[in-house]
């Protein structure tokens, strides 16, 4: 269940099973800039929970530091359980999550497998184990083809893919992705959708931030919207949307006037 | 258009400035006008003859220009990107002709009166004309310097990518040559004014930027034909390069050439690397070594200057005493260039952050991929060329200092990427904060071999070669304690301080 309220107090949390992604009063500002104010969010196991909100809500900002990525002014983010932000639980943490950060970049004169070999072998994956997913990974995502080519000279939908190779090889049981359809053609985003989906009937959970509502409410059971780095409405995609569509539901939420065209069209 | 162009590169660097650490720039510009005014003395001194005075100027303008032209191919224009008129309906002829402007208009360029004004001083000691002729040489000169760096930057420089690899590596070479002749410099103008070298004066001579030197001792001797040709050869010279400015801007601006990243064979360097994940570390950076021009780049440049500036002596008057440690500069140049391999690596740094327990093998495997880049190489050369030189006792002093360096530098390397780390530009080049990082961790690397040189001396004074010799066991204690040591600094400091370096690097991208 998705509250932008924090229902359950500390002794519940210890009592009941966590969260998949607990975030509490986290706020995050730059200069004079407030981004993310004190955001309270819940995603509970098993959930796939669509984050939408504007150009410049917070959502990359608040994303960042829910995975260990941006450091909150004040706050905390559980992963599971484990807190993000201190030891010991940071490292179980990391274990649990497997990130898609949007916006930072990859080593760009490394291949897609070499990208994989290192990163599993860094996690301290047993090394047959990292070239049997490594292997895995690529044929599925279709980026066998680009076996010499090096991730600098892959197109925007091929760095997405790589990208969540790198969430996913692991074996996390939280994925966050930022904008993990941007740039993706159709046929390579149906592959995704088939992992995520696939992610999910195993137990796993997500948090997708998105620009696309028609996708977010085809592929999410739960939905928040973000705006001026507060949580306006979270809960079910049923509860969000109100028996609008989410796309009406989210401009009415987010106060977009009506859209007018240039007035030098009319001339 | 001009007048539209140079507001907005203001506008952009006034940004640029707000935004960044002002300090570094203003430093950066005090060390220019120190070299600038010490060029600048170079044509108020007298010389036994003013030919002599016009050699040793040729020669400093020589590097000013050169180091102009590397400056320019390796970052190109950094403010005003020609891609950004891409879309505008502008005549290519216009455009060029503005940007051509622009670039002339450059306060930097504007810097380089000071030094090319050294032409004029020397000319003011043979009297009026030479003078006169002198400031027509600075300003044919200081124009140059504007068009050919111009199209420098529009050929070699990074401009999607396109033939910046080929661009770094001729760049590396003109960036070595010019440090070997800037290390060499006091001898050079030595042999100069001595006029020992006919070679050299026909060398500074006949490069353009000579030219207005040689118009300038030409009118001291009324010479007219030789005070014409140079001046109106400098004018040609700006001219042609100048014609072939807007086809340079055209190829740009149309992406035509080839991508840079071609396909290259899967090398499986692994297999001599342990599968674990400092192996993983040091796999990932050796590919990396040897991928990246802005690392091979550097490491090119230690190896021409670092053999250079050791082989130089010998080759010319036959001392070769620095033979036995070339290898030694060699490491010290290699590691003082990789003192900001965080900052170089840009945001990737998020896969280190998110990966869990990974500090450690990160620094573990940068500092063991460096050493086995260089290692190997500076032994090799070290034993090669001290035995070449045939210089008994300076064997334990190459092979202690040496360990020591290797050492020493490997502990400063991650310790030093992670202090005061520095983003790339926009291009994805160094920014001029770089050298100001390399200096310092130059002279800390070159530290490091003091307890192995200091035992190397003691035995030298009390004459005791078993004295000498240990100081190879104090450079390898030595190198492997700081090695050890200083790494699990740096591992800590990765921990405390990723996430705020992912951050200073995440803004600035």
């Amino acid at each position: 269940m998705t509250t932008a309220s924090a229902e359950a107090g500390n002794a519940d949390l210890r009592a009941a099973p966590a969260a998949a992604l607990e975030l509490r009063g986290l706020r995050k500002s730059f200069g004079a800039t407030l981004a993310v104010a004190d955001v309270d969010l819940s995603v509970s196991r098993g959930a796939f929970l669509g984050l939408v909100g504007p150009n410049g809500a917070g959502k990359t900002t608040l994303l960042s530091m829910a995975t260990g990525l941006l450091r909150p002014d004040r706050g905390e983010a559980r992963v599971l359980g484990q807190d993000v932000w201190s030891e010991p639980g940071a490292r179980r943490a990391k274990e649990l999550l497997g990130v898609l950060p949007d916006g930072l970049a990859l080593p760009d004169r490394l291949t897609g497998r070499e990208l994989l070999s290192y990163l599993g072998l860094l996690r301290g994956m047993p090394a047959p184990l990292v070239a049997e997913r490594t292997g895995e990974l690529l044929r599925v995502l279709d980026l066998e083809h680009a076996e010499r080519t090096l991730i600098g000279d892959y197109s925007a939908g091929m760095r997405k893919k790589i990208g969540l190779a790198t969430a996913l090889l692991h074996g996390p049981q939280l994925l966050v992705l930022d904008e993990p359809f941007e740039a993706v053609d159709p046929v390579s985003a149906a592959v995704l959708r088939a992992i995520l989906d696939g992610f999910i009937a195993s137990g796993g959970s997500i948090v997708m931030s998105s620009h696309a509502m028609a996708l977010v409410e085809r592929m999410c059971d739960h939905v928040a919207v973000l705006s001026h780095g507060q949580v306006l409405r979270s809960g079910t995609l049923a509860q969000v949307r109100g028996g609008h569509s989410l796309e009406d539901a989210f401009a009415e939420l987010v106060g977009a006037g009506p859209a007018r065209g240039l007035s030098w069209f009319a001339s | 258009m001009v007048r539209l162009l140079i507001g907005l590169r203001a506008a952009i660097t006034r940004n640029q400035l707000r935004q960044g650490n002002r300090g570094p720039l203003i430093a950066g510009l005090v060390l220019a006008m120190l070299s600038a005014a010490g060029t600048l003395y170079l044509g108020t001194v007298s010389y036994p003859r003013l030919a002599a005075g016009a050699d040793v100027i040729a020669l400093v303008f020589g590097l000013w220009l050169g180091g102009h032209l590397a400056q320019r191919a390796l970052s190109g224009e950094a403010t005003l990107r020609p891609e950004m008129f891409a879309l505008l309906p502008l005549r290519r002829r216009a455009l060029a002709t503005a940007l051509l402007a622009v670039n002339l208009a450059d306060p930097a360029l504007i810097l380089f009166v000071v030094p090319f004004a050294a032409v004029i001083a020397l000319g003011a000691q043979a009297g009026i004309v030479p003078a006169l002729v002198g400031v027509a040489g600075a300003l044919l000169t200081t124009v140059l310097a504007g068009v050919a760096g111009t199209v420098a930057g529009g050929i070699l420089g990074p401009g999607a990518r396109r033939g910046h690899d080929i661009g770094t590596m001729v760049t590396a070479l003109a960036i070595s040559i010019i440090s070997v002749a800037g290390i060499t410099l006091p001898w050079l103008v030595t042999v100069l004014r001595e006029r020992s070298a006919p070679w050299l004066i026909a060398l500074v001579r006949v490069l353009p930027s000579g030219w207005a030197a040689v118009a300038v001792d030409a009118a001291a001797r009324s010479q007219w034909l030789w005070v014409a040709l140079p001046l109106a050869g400098l004018a040609a010279l700006s001219g042609v390069i100048a014609l072939a400015w807007p086809a340079v801007l055209a190829r740009r601006m149309t992406g035509a050439g080839t991508p840079s990243h071609a396909a290259r064979p899967h090398a499986e360097r692994r297999a001599l690397l342990p599968r674990t994940a400092v192996g993983a570390v040091a796999a990932k950076e050796m590919r990396l070594w040897v991928r990246d021009p802005i690392r091979l780049t550097p490491l090119l440049i230690a190896v021409i200057v670092g053999a250079a500036m050791c082989a130089i002596p010998r080759l010319t008057t036959g001392t070769g005493q620095l033979l036995p440690f070339a290898g030694a500069a060699t490491v010290v140049i290699a590691a003082a260039c990789a003192c900001n391999l965080y900052g170089n690596d840009g945001t990737s740094l998020w896969l280190t952050i998110t990966a869990p327990g990974s500090g450690r093998p990160d620094v573990r495997g940068r500092q063991l991929a460096w050493l086995l880049i260089t290692g190997p190489y500076a032994l090799v050369l070290t034993v090669l060329l001290t035995a070449i030189s045939g210089q008994v006792w300076a064997w334990p002093w190459a092979l202690g200092g040496l360990a020591a360096l290797l050492g020493g530098a490997c502990g400063l390397i991650p310790l030093a990427s992670l202090t005061w780390v520095v983003p790339l530009d926009d291009a994805g080049n160094p920014t001029p904060q770089y050298p100001l990082k390399v200096y310092p961790t130059m002279i800390a690397v070159a530290i490091t071999a003091a307890p192995a040189a200091s035992v190397a001396l003691a035995g030298s004074l009390a004459g005791l070669t078993w004295l000498g010799w240990l100081a190879v066991p104090v450079g390898i204690a030595t190198g492997a304690a700081l090695a050890w040591k200083l790494g699990a600094v740096a591992a800590r400091r990765l921990r405390r301080t990723q996430v705020t370096v992912l951050r200073t690097l995440a803004s600035a991208a």
